[in-house]
């Protein structure tokens, strides 16, 4: 939805050839059409945030994709995560505690019994 | 909102260096990032504080006025904008999400059998990892008239994969696509996620749409308004010739059957609607000034305001 002149105006300390070396890394996705990049609104977010951890928190070339790959590790988890959370959801009452005394009984450190 | 002392949000004394106070912003800043914290509901507040007193305190001019008692801690908060969490915490980041399944495979079966490809459970041939690749999703800009009318866009995926998209007419604002099996590819032989287009359609210099009516002011002479007479006028498939009755004026709106958008729903297509407006010429014009003297009008369109 944004253009890549719109993100260099909304985002002052980003040039063009910061974006151009972000998608040349992988670091942003953007697909194109015949006008040029369409950046989505998580694209964009995305390069507030890389111009953030970049400016603001110093993170310099070595770091910052150590950070970046971190933090998409992370996001992806917690992603797999609230799904799974979904699913315990929709479990029968009955289920849902088992599920908890399972938990209790690994955090307890109590052997698990192997599944196979 | 009372603002604390911008000195004490940063944990350094009034006398501290440009330096230190650069040191401590990026220190705090690390450990308070929202998008390095995604769970952590209070850290987008703490953030944002520690970032306003920044940006007071990095200022030297700001600084200064600020020991001086000039201006207060307020007014210096950055503009607000969406943190990358609020996106990427919901389904849009998953295109970022790094190799998705691969790494987790130490994980378990558990992992495989839960988030595996298809409905047979995760395991492939011989107990394999399999999963479904991540859908993801894109946006892409549309033309007032490309969304009307359908089109067909060439579009290159990140991974350098040209696709040909098609565009259906009466195509909604924010509307999605469904590109199947064009999303992250699946791992172990399981099948690829989809992708998500949205269509975000951009305004028209003259058309505007409401549902599936598209409206437009058009221009016409006092003559045209006075003495009615055909005119062209744009829409949406290709200019039509209008009729304009007699005795128009602004604000009379007239309807164009048919000339609107596709409702690829019902198949029904809407109006266009066309409102006129009348336009003096742009220069003054003599013969017109000579003809308006004579023309000894009762007629007051004020009447209704209250004044003479």
């Amino acid at each position: 939805m944004t253009s890549l002149e719109q993100i260099v105006r909304e985002i002052a300390a980003l040039s063009p050839e910061d974006i151009d070396a972000w998608i040349e890394s992988g670091w942003l996705r953007p697909i194109r059409s015949g006008d040029g990049y369409e950046f989505s609104d998580v694209d964009v977010a995305r390069c507030r945030l890389i111009v953030e951890l970049r400016d603001e928190l110093a993170f310099d070339e070595e770091s910052l994709p150590v950070v970046l790959s971190l933090l998409d590790e992370v996001y992806g988890l917690r992603h797999r995560l609230r799904l799974l959370l979904g699913a315990v959801e929709r479990q029968t009452p009955e289920s849902r505690q088992a599920i908890a005394t399972a938990i209790r009984e690994l955090l307890d450190g109590k052997d698990r019994k192997d599944a196979d | 909102m009372a603002m604390k002392d911008p000195y004490q949000v940063l944990g350094v004394g009034k006398n501290a260096t440009q330096d230190e106070i650069r040191k401590a912003y990026r220190k705090l800043a690390k450990s308070l990032h929202p998008d390095l914290h995604p769970g952590d509901k209070t850290a987008e507040e703490r953030f944002k504080e520690v970032s306003s007193a920044n940006s007071l305190l990095s200022d030297e001019s700001k600084r200064k006025r600020f020991d001086a008692g000039e201006i207060d801690a307020q007014g210096q908060e950055r503009p607000e904008h969406s943190f990358y969490r609020a996106h990427a915490d919901g389904g849009a980041g998953m295109k970022y999400a790094r190799g998705d399944f691969a790494g987790f495979e130490d994980l378990g079966d558990v992992f495989s059998d839960l988030f595996g490809g298809g409905g047979a459970g995760g395991r492939g041939r011989g107990g394999q990892f399999t999963a479904r690749g991540a859908d993801v999703t894109y946006s892409l800009r549309a033309s007032f008239l490309e969304a009307a009318n359908g089109a067909k866009k060439r579009i290159t995926m990140p991974d350098g994969k040209v696709l040909d998209l098609s565009i259906p007419a009466g195509v909604k604002d924010r509307q999605t696509l469904r590109l199947k099996g064009q999303g992250q590819p699946g791992i172990g032989g399981g099948p690829a996620g989809d992708a998500y287009v949205e269509i975000v359609i951009e305004s028209h210099a003259f058309f505007t749409r409401k549902d599936n009516d598209v409206h437009m002011t058009l221009p016409v002479t006092v003559q045209e308004a006075l003495l009615g007479g055909k005119v062209e006028v744009p829409t949406v498939s290709g200019p039509v010739t209008l009729n304009i009755p007699k005795g128009s004026n602004t604000g009379s709106t007239l309807r164009l059957k048919g000339k609107g958008i596709l409702d690829p729903a019902s198949g029904q297509t809407g109006d266009q609607y066309v409102r006129l407006e009348v336009h003096l010429p742009d220069k003054p014009d003599p013969a017109l000034e000579a003809f308006v003297k004579d023309w000894g009008a009762s007629y007051n369109p004020r009447r209704n305001l209250g004044t003479k």
